[in-house]
């Protein structure tokens, strides 16, 4: 895998944060940025930068903004609308994964994980999107 | 091009016969088909792994759709003859839930005639997902080895100290209660401790969150079984977290309440599962 620069960490949870923000660092990411919430979140992802978001990981459950609203706007956005995106949930029940993916999850990971699983998720997710450029 | 092949078995069943190596290309047609298969007179659709090898994660989207579909007009998805790897695959991919592997075909028709929505009792049934989410929850996301005790009646004489506990409502079209996770303070500091990876002397805001997130997570797995294995119809919730010296759980007037007792290396832990008596009436 290619240096990994820049992620952005959702979750309303401040444990669920060190936990995923600690799966990246170990993943190569250099920087770990947090948002306790989708609307946090959505003001830290346009926020002028150097170095631009290579992916988003964000839990679906927050108050103000969900996981899913989040998305939405990410994918609504033409800037933004390729950054790879990662759902994290509690909820593994059919519906639920189907919508996360009408709406255009790259990848979800279900709750409990073990960071192994995180780290493969975002590799996975890495991996489709250089796919989807070289093609 | 589609490979598989569609049988309807009796009235019951409608069966698709997968291929080998399953993809987007070869599955792609599920989604226009759909809409008509689940205007049949099946009740379940049986997705049959028979020879199957191979499942492209791409191709999950079709079957989710057609999971979708085929709950919106109540009737149920599941699957026969699934091998180790596919059934690890869906592990992994938290997909359990929606590839519910039955047995038999025979098992497949049993589930079509089951009821849903149901009112709960505190049996065994109700009470195991939370058993195995909460050492499942404990062992994945906390590295942290739990063993259940017996589950037995909450009563005056109540042994347990409790430093901090999550808790949860439980609201289903059949019934309402709640579920707690109640950890004595110095167990929980050494789960989390395991959780995060960075130690803790005492319990500060800054770490309280870790009962009510531990408890979202039991609650979440034992939710998704009870919903979609067992017929129950149980909302979403966001969990609360009460901490301080020697709480006391009350759970609602006459609730009747089970408690679950488990023990780590670190010491014991517990959740108490309450339910309202209407319910239960309601299930009698």
């Amino acid at each position: 895998m290619s240096v990994l620069k820049r992620i952005l960490v959702v979750d309303d949870m401040m444990t669920m944060r060190k936990i995923v923000s600690k799966a990246c660092r170990d993943a190569g990411f250099a920087e770990v940025v947090e948002a306790a919430d989708g609307a946090i979140a959505w003001g830290k992802v346009q926020e002028p930068a150097e170095v631009p978001f290579e992916m988003i990981i964000s839990d679906w459950n927050m108050p103000n903004a969900t996981g899913i609203d989040l998305l939405k706007k990410v994918r609504a956005d033409a800037r933004y609308k390729h950054l790879p995106f990662i759902l994290v949930t509690a909820e593994s029940e059919a519906p639920q994964i189907a919508e996360a993916l009408r709406a255009g999850a790259d990848n979800y990971v279900v709750k409990p994980f073990s960071p192994a699983v995180l780290k493969t998720k975002i590799e996975e997710t890495l991996n489709k999107k250089a796919k989807k450029a070289a093609a | 091009m589609s490979d598989y092949k569609t049988k309807l078995d009796g009235k019951e069943l409608f069966i698709i016969s997968l291929p080998p190596s399953i993809t987007t290309a070869n599955t792609e047609a599920i989604n226009t088909d759909m809409k008509q298969w689940a205007e049949s007179t099946a009740s379940v659709f049986v997705l049959d792994f028979a020879g199957v090898v191979a499942m492209a994660s791409s191709a999950y989207r079709s079957f989710l759709l057609l999971n979708q579909t085929l709950k919106k007009n109540g009737k149920t998805m599941v699957c026969v003859n699934c091998n180790k790897t596919m059934t690890t695959q869906f592990k992994v991919d938290g997909l359990l839930s929606v590839f519910m592997a039955v047995g038999s075909l025979d098992e497949a028709r049993k589930i079509g005639r089951g009821d849903s929505g149901k009112p709960a009792t505190i049996n065994v049934e109700f009470i195991e997902p939370f058993i195995l989410a909460a050492q499942s929850a404990l062992k994945v996301q906390a590295n942290t080895d739990s063993k259940p005790g017996k589950p037995h009646m909450k009563h005056e004489k109540y042994p347990y100290e409790i430093g901090i506990a999550g808790v949860i409502s439980l609201v289903s079209d059949g019934f309402t209660g709640s579920i707690a996770l109640c950890f004595p303070a110095k167990v929980f500091l050494k789960v989390y401790e395991n959780l995060v990876g960075e130690p803790a002397d005492s319990i500060t805001p800054e770490i309280q969150d870790a009962a009510g997130e531990l408890l979202n997570i039991i609650f979440g797995q034992a939710k998704t079984v009870l919903n979609d294995k067992k017929g129950y119809k149980i909302s979403k919730a966001i969990p609360t977290v009460l901490v301080g010296d020697h709480l006391k759980i009350q759970a609602q007037n006459r609730s009747q309440t089970m408690v679950l007792p488990f023990e780590t290396s670190f010491g014991p832990f517990h959740i108490e599962v309450s339910l309202q008596p209407e319910s239960m009436k309601a299930a009698a």
